[in-house]
């Protein structure tokens, strides 16, 4: 059927419309900032609405900047998302509501826990098997394929759907030494990635708490803000990671500061397994951190750095001796 | 530069002889027993400027308020030379004993640690100073800046120029339209006078026939007189002329019939001759009567004749002016499209000029952020050293208000929105554009105040808003807790526990610190500011006036000296090596508040040791 000439001129516009985002999007990276400013000017101008790729590049490209005019640009780009996006609102993710009883806790984690492994049962054994039966089947081909790929991406969602299901069990109370705990984890973080982390808070710092549910938080939020870091650019002490830990009213709290793209602004989504803003990931961090911490009796919440990044704060109660 | 020494003759500290060593040097004693004099003395000898001006004031009317009619004298080495500086309170300026290049010491006021953390230009100087000065000196933007002030002075007269032209034009608006008018009448007119040509032979057919009539008129006239003149004569000859009597009756008789008839014919003549008159007098004035006609119906002819050639001579002249005209607009036209060609490659100049002082400024960026990044890493990021590019923009602000006076545009709000919105670049390249929906978009403000807003710009010169300084933004943040907070949001001590550590990290081979532990607790004290004044006393010298004990003694000060008054005068009471007698002595009862105090800290200190 043929188009109409006004379907056929909107095609036209939409398309120059798509090529001056693209060659827009490219210049975020532009070594003049008069080039950076002009290209954070023209996203806003042929935007239709705050995708999630140009969500991402203009996090990233926040989180780079330094000019006062082109960082205003790129907030006024990501502020088409909503109040979320702005710089110092704190998003709890998930909240942990004083008012839910602890029954009410235990609970979704039971549901949680036995859905997942029910899943896990189902799901783990067939892609097992039909990774065997791929590699017979294409030989030399399987390697670098595409279906190995998505089974690797299969493998990585049941050993993320383990972690979560790790997540949600009983916490087992011992009197350690936070500090020692951290520095330890950022030291092997850091080596682990080639990518600087900096531990820095009081020593020692003696609590009771469950030893392997705050590692397993912390080390998810850590390897989560390297990621996203490395997404900006490459590993270097401009933007090292922060990791710090101290007391908090009744309890204690773990914050990571990072210099990446910080909190996208379809944020809501983090929050659910398995959603991530990483392409080809899996994305179980901060939800295994969340039900971590929710076992504890504790919450994640996330704010995005007045300089870009994301500051995420672990904090739970203290346990009586 | 080393101190070596410090005299003083007149005033509070009248007769002071003191001597540093390298390492750490601590000023101890009572409040007023002049520690801070002292260092105040040694800056102004010295001419070491403040960092802020309300420090700066401070500190010159303390030094001069304490030297009052003296004179103090400052003893260097600078590599091996000596060298004696002299000042009295009078003196506007140090004397030195000799001119050499140095690096003046880092002399740290109380109320300077204080305010430096709030203060935007002190913030950026102590990163500065830590910036490699050969470096620093390969992005020096005084060139570029020439160059765009050159180009902009330049556009500024081009434009000028290319306005009188375009005004020029514009006062020649609808030529063509005026002259192909002017053609048109010219056409018409050259028409109309090709269509005279039965006038002009009418009228030369009425020129002779009223050239006849005026020749039949003048015969007709002539004859008229004549006749008048014969009439006149006859009317001269007698009618009744006597006869004298006759001796012939018969004869008499006969002569007086023929008396009687001649008298009859001499009246008839007479007759005759009116009558002759009246007839040629009739027929002049048939003539003249005609003539008259004859003449009214030339004149009426000739005029319109004349019209119609009088018209063509005016359309002609007409047309010939606005062809002039027109030649002249093309020439004005002609020059305004040069005067774009050069406008366009002179702005391509200066926005080159323009990039080359952006790179140059961005160069200088990477510097201090390099330098951020490795301050900020030797805190261990518990200090975060941050640089904002171009971030310090108040004189951009400054111009842009002034830009905007008399523009009814409630200018100092909008001045302000705008440089935080809009970089300057952006600003005038919509300005030069005549581009008021970029202003809209980019400053979000009402279409119609953009509108305005390009109009009063395009009216001045934008040199100054692109030439105002741009400078980094400097800032410091503390981590505190969750996160970092800036230094505008932390407390005094915090500030202090922020800014010191940063001038620490300065490599000078002098630093006097006067009272740093101000506001700060006893575990950054010792466990930061003191490990970072034991690194800087390796190397050099630090002469640090303080209250707190832990200074000298887990700074493991070379010397302590210890300085009393008595109330008129301010002397030196003990100096000496940290285990001399007076030292110990001095530091165990003005620091540590007496032996009894500390022994009653020391037992509750182990007492609760396991707890």
């Amino acid at each position: 059927m043929r188009r109409s000439h006004d379907e056929r001129r909107f095609t036209t516009l939409m398309n120059m419309s798509d090529e001056r985002l693209e060659e827009a999007l490219g210049n975020l990276t532009a070594s003049g900032e008069t080039d950076r400013l002009a290209a954070a000017r023209e996203i806003l101008d042929v935007m239709t609405e705050l995708s999630p790729r140009i969500d991402k590049a203009a996090r990233e490209a926040l989180a780079r900047e330094s000019v006062p005019w082109v960082r205003g640009a790129l907030v006024s780009i990501l502020a088409q998302g909503g109040p979320e996006l702005e710089e110092g609102v704190v998003v709890p993710a998930p909240t942990w509501d004083a008012a839910l009883d602890e029954l009410d806790v235990d609970l979704a984690h039971q549901v949680l826990s036995m859905s997942t492994k029910r899943v896990l049962h189902e799901v783990a054994a067939v892609v097992g098997r039909a990774k065997l039966a791929a590699g017979v089947e294409l030989g030399d081909a399987y390697s670098g394929s595409q279906t190995a790929r998505q089974l690797e991406f299969l493998s990585e969602v049941c050993a993320g759907l383990r972690t979560l299901t790790a997540a949600t069990q009983s916490p087992t109370l011992l009197e350690f030494d936070l500090s020692q705990e951290l520095e330890e984890l950022s030291r092997s973080v850091a080596e682990q990635w080639l990518f600087p982390i900096t531990a820095n808070g009081p020593t020692p710092f003696i609590i009771t708490s469950d030893r392997n549910l705050l590692i397993l938080a912390v080390s998810n939020i850590l390897v989560n803000a390297v990621e996203a870091t490395l997404s900006v650019g490459p590993a270097e002490e401009a933007r090292a990671i922060v990791l710090t830990w101290g007391s908090s009213p009744g309890g204690f709290h773990t914050t990571v500061i990072d210099r990446g793209p910080g909190p996208p602004g379809f944020f809501g989504a983090l929050r659910n397994a398995g959603v991530s803003t990483k392409e080809g990931h899996p994305g179980f961090g901060l939800a295994t951190a969340s039900e971590a911490m929710r076992s504890l009796g504790g919450a994640v919440q996330i704010q995005r750095n007045e300089r870009g990044g994301a500051t995420v704060v672990l904090s739970w109660r203290e346990e009586d001796q | 530069m080393k101190i070596d020494r410090l005299e003083v003759s007149g005033g509070f500290l009248d007769g002071l002889r003191l001597s540093f060593s390298d390492g750490l040097n601590v000023l101890i004693g009572s409040r007023g027993a002049g520690k801070t004099s002292v260092l105040e003395l040694v800056r102004f000898a010295l001419g070491v400027p403040a960092m802020t001006p309300d420090a700066e004031n401070a500190a010159q009317k303390q030094a001069r308020d304490v030297l009052s009619d003296g004179t103090v004298s400052v003893f260097c080495s600078i590599q091996g030379e000596q060298l004696v500086f002299s000042r009295t309170a009078l003196d506007d300026a140090p004397a030195a004993s000799a001119s050499y290049n140095y690096r003046e010491p880092l002399i740290v006021s109380q109320s300077e640690i204080e305010a430096i953390g709030l203060d935007p230009g002190s913030r950026r100087e102590i990163l500065d100073r830590l910036v490699d000065p050969l470096a620093w000196t390969q992005f020096d933007t005084h060139e570029t800046r020439a160059a765009v002030a050159s180009l902009e002075r330049r556009l500024e007269r081009l434009r000028e120029e290319r306005d009188q032209f375009v005004d020029r034009a514009a006062q020649l608006e609808g030529l063509t339209e005026r002259l192909a008018e002017a053609e048109r009448e010219q056409r018409t007119v050259a028409e109309e006078i090709k269509k005279a040509k039965p006038l002009q032979t009418a009228i030369a057919e009425e020129a002779d026939k009223l050239g006849q009539m005026r020749a039949a008129s003048d015969a007709y006239r002539m004859a008229e007189e004549a006749l008048g003149e014969w009439g006149k004569e006859l009317s001269k000859t007698g009618l009744d002329r006597p006869i004298p009597a006759l001796p012939s009756a018969a004869v008499e008789a006969e002569v007086a019939a023929v008396v009687s008839k001649v008298t009859d014919h001499v009246r008839n003549a007479r007759k005759e001759i009116t009558r002759a008159q009246k007839l040629v007098a009739e027929a002049r004035a048939e003539v003249r009567s005609g003539q008259g006609k004859v003449q009214k119906k030339l004149k009426a002819d000739a005029d319109r004749l004349e019209g119609l050639q009088r018209g063509a001579g005016d359309v002609g002249r007409r047309v010939s002016t606005l062809r002039q005209q027109l030649k002249e607009r093309e020439g004005y036209a002609t020059r305004v499209r040069q005067l774009d060609v050069e406008i366009a490659k002179v702005v391509k100049e200066r926005d080159a000029a323009m990039d080359e002082a952006e790179n140059r400024s961005e160069g200088r960026y990477e510097l201090r952020r390099r330098r951020a990044v490795e301050l900020t890493k030797k805190f261990h990021r518990r200090i975060e050293v941050r640089v904002d590019k171009s971030g310090e923009f108040a004189a951009y602000e400054s111009a842009l208000t002034d830009a905007l006076q008399g523009s009814n545009l409630q200018y100092k709000a909008l001045a302000s929105s705008l440089a935080e919105k809009m970089s300057p670049r952006e600003l005038v390249a919509a300005v030069e554009a005549v581009d008021p929906d970029r202003v809209v978009r980019a400053a979000q403000i009402s279409s119609d105040r953009a509108v305005r807003l390009v109009a009063h710009l395009q009216e001045r010169s934008v040199a100054d808003l692109l030439l105002a300084p741009l400078d980094d933004a400097v800032d410091f943040a503390l981590l505190d807790g969750q996160g970092y907070k800036l230094t505008k949001n932390l407390s005094m001590g915090q500030r202090c526990t922020v800014v010191l550590p940063l001038l620490l990290a300065e490599e000078r081979e002098s630093i006097l610190l006067d009272q740093p532990e101000d506001h700060l607790d006893n575990a950054f004290i010792v466990q930061t500011l003191v490990e970072a004044i034991r690194e800087r006393a390796r190397g050099g010298q630090v002469i640090v006036a303080t209250h707190n004990a832990n200074i000298p003694v887990l700074g493991d000060a070379r010397q302590v000296v210890v300085l009393a008054s008595d109330g008129r005068r301010g002397f030196v009471s003990a100096a000496g090596a940290l285990d001399d007698d007076a030292a110990v002595e001095a530091i165990t009862t003005l620091m540590e508040g007496g032996r009894e105090a500390f022994a009653r800290r020391a037992a509750f200190y182990d007492a609760h040791e396991h707890e």
